[in-house]
């Protein structure tokens, strides 16, 4: 018997898409605090969602998990409908919903034990498992409202995985953690990823955001004003920096062309918005007009100028 | 749904405040009993023979609640006839307020602590963890009355072992059973009321003090408002006919008369007809769970 293989598409190269969100839509009265928004996060991909205050990140969110309805649109995890099959889907998803939020008078481990019975069969290795974990079984026994704030964050990611989900949402959740806490967390991510797990991560912190994630969304006003892998997304402030000896001459050639979006001279170096793709085409034209290039390198930009550009903040506005 | 439950008594379990409660009823109970003996020894040197139960006892004076039980000889008085009546005096009158609190609490904590997300998270639907924490609450309840039971009766074996009273439980018939778990059933129909009524408000307005206030708000000025009400003349009269006081007393006047209970004070003298009683009650009791049921459903959970 011959087996033939199919060559893959490239349709077939991406990871299936595990939630997808089409034309959702939240109003509370008359705002809107979502608008039609458009979303696919892939299978084991870690995936930022970005966004100023108000933006209607957490209002997404929680449309994600079902307590808050949507007004228009639909979700769609694992291929079914959150609406037809809630608990079929939320079984499999481990969330942490804005601040933690657990029974002040049980410990820890209580804490765990009460979510974990409500889920059903959950065992207390499960338990001892997670805790472990997250660095909190040696204070499992502890009374919760004993807890720091880093301690609570570290319980909410601990309850998330006591069902051993497949996707992971993540609402900021290294709030209050201190840069040990920080880093044990951004570090976790990335692990949980590797298990075939799909995070979906909302960070005010966007440097966390760009060591992490793959993939970005970034949300202003209820509308998605960009949704890139993290490598596209900071090709979007990238510009070519060259070094010439008459920096005004280089500028007033490079203006003429239309192709390029905005010459700035900086620190004795020109700042060019072109895509890095186009630098030998700068540098032929300069060399055209008796200008020569003495250094050339692409100078990244970091998420938060992307950010801040995308978004329109100033930098006096918070970001979260 | 088992599971759901299960996890709301873990949570009843492990909360102080539900042992406080038990405590403050075991306490009322004992005090109530002593006071019943006590009364008994008072009046020991009375010559009347009766041994009735005041059924127009007060929630705010226990001395007026308490059954006036006299006789001659201590030998023949028989304390221990008196101990399902007495704890259903204490159920209705006292139990309902401890009721009230930990039905509100089971629910509005939920609220306060903004655990009602999390915990959302592991239920199966919004229905099923409504209904767990009702039939958790249940539960508790009738844990809360069997141990009112329990505290009264040991107490009365004591004091009719110190004070030398009678051991007869010849009255311990079929009959007497039967009729103390009527009584039993009927005084936890008559906690439905106001227990889902501090359900109704606190889930509405998603405050553990809303559901506590409004109804202790009912069980105490209901009495005064329907007395007032009935002064006048016409349609506004009948209002007390449809609030809870009036078919409360209907209800438990249907206890035989060594086991009359009521929750509030006295009413108008014309009770309505225990049918009446029943069917409004019983709206009562749908709509304070049928309402908030669908609030629940239907409401965003963003606190």
């Amino acid at each position: 018997m011959t087996v033939q293989i199919k060559p893959a598409s490239p349709h077939d190269m991406q990871p299936e898409v595990i939630l997808r969100t089409t034309g959702l839509t939240k109003n509370f009265g008359k705002r809107t605090a979502v608008n039609n928004l458009n979303l696919e996060v892939r299978r084991g991909e870690v995936f930022g969602f970005l966004g100023p205050n108000g933006s209607g990140k957490s209002t997404t969110v929680s449309m994600l998990v079902g307590l808050i309805a949507p007004t228009a649109g639909s979700i769609n995890v694992f291929g079914l409908d959150l609406k037809d099959h809630y608990w079929e889907i939320i079984r499999r998803v481990g969330a942490t919903i804005e601040t933690p939020a657990f029974y002040p008078y049980m410990s820890g481990w209580n804490n765990l034990e009460c979510f974990a019975t409500a889920i059903g069969g959950i065992p207390d290795s499960k338990i001892t498992e997670v805790l472990e974990r997250v660095n909190l079984l040696e204070r499992s026994k502890d009374k919760y409202k004993q807890y720091s704030l880093g301690m609570k964050q570290r319980l909410a990611i601990a309850a998330a995985l006591l069902r051993d989900p497949e996707i992971i949402i993540l609402d900021e959740p290294t709030n209050g953690l201190d840069p040990a806490g920080y880093k044990e967390v951004r570090d976790m991510i990335p692990l949980l990823a590797s298990e075939h797990r799909t995070i979906i991560l909302c960070s005010h912190l966007l440097h966390e955001v760009e060591l992490v994630c793959d993939r970005v969304a970034i949300i202003k006003q209820g509308n998605v004003i960009a949704c890139e892998s993290m490598k596209t997304l900071l090709a979007i402030g990238q510009v070519l920096q060259i070094k010439v000896e008459n920096p005004q001459q280089a500028t007033a050639v490079l203006k003429k062309e239309s192709w390029i979006k905005s010459v700035v001279e900086k620190d004795g170096y020109l700042l060019i918005d072109v895509p890095k793709e186009e630098s030998q085409r700068v540098s032929k034209i300069l060399a055209e007009n008796n200008i020569f290039v003495s250094e050339l390198s692409v100078k990244s930009s970091d998420l938060e100028s992307v950010f801040l550009e995308l978004t329109g903040s100033n930098n006096n506005e918070p970001i979260n | 749904m088992n599971q759901l439950i299960k996890a709301e008594l873990f949570k009843l379990r492990k909360r102080s405040m539900s042992v406080v409660l038990l405590l403050i009823l075991i306490a009322i109970s004992i005090l109530f009993m002593t006071l019943v003996q006590a009364t008994i020894r008072n009046e020991n040197s009375s010559n009347t023979a009766t041994t009735t139960l005041n059924p127009d006892s007060s929630p705010t004076a226990i001395t007026q609640a308490t059954p006036v039980i006299t006789h001659e000889d201590p030998s023949t008085i028989n304390l221990l006839k008196k101990i399902n009546p007495a704890t259903m005096i204490i159920i209705n009158n006292f139990g309902v307020l401890l009721a009230v609190i930990l039905v509100a609490s089971s629910f509005g904590s939920e609220y306060s602590w903004q655990t009602i997300r999390p915990y959302l998270l592991c239920c199966e639907s919004r229905s099923k963890m409504f209904t767990a924490k009702l039939i958790a609450a249940g539960i508790y309840i009738v844990a809360g009355m069997l141990v009112a039971v329990a505290t009264t009766a040991v107490m009365g074996v004591i004091f009719t072992a110190i004070r030398g009273y009678t051991w007869d439980i010849s009255f311990v018939t079929m009959s007497y059973v039967g009729n103390g778990l009527l009584t039993f059933i009927r005084s936890f129909y008559l906690l439905l009321p106001y227990v889902l009524a501090a359900f109704f408000f606190t889930v509405f307005a998603r405050d553990v003090n809303a559901g506590i206030g409004f109804s202790i708000g009912i069980l105490s000025l209901e009495a005064i408002i329907s007395a007032l009400l009935s002064q006048i003349s016409g349609w506004v009269s009948h209002i007390p006919d449809y609030l809870f006081n009036l078919n409360v007393q209907t209800i438990s006047n249907l206890a035989d008369s060594s086991a009359k209970v009521t929750i509030n004070g006295s009413g108008p003298s014309s009770l309505p007809t225990p049918l009446h009683a029943f069917i409004v009650l019983s709206i009562y009791i749908v709509a304070f769970i049928a309402i908030p049921y669908y609030i629940f459903q239907k409401r965003d959970v963003t606190v």
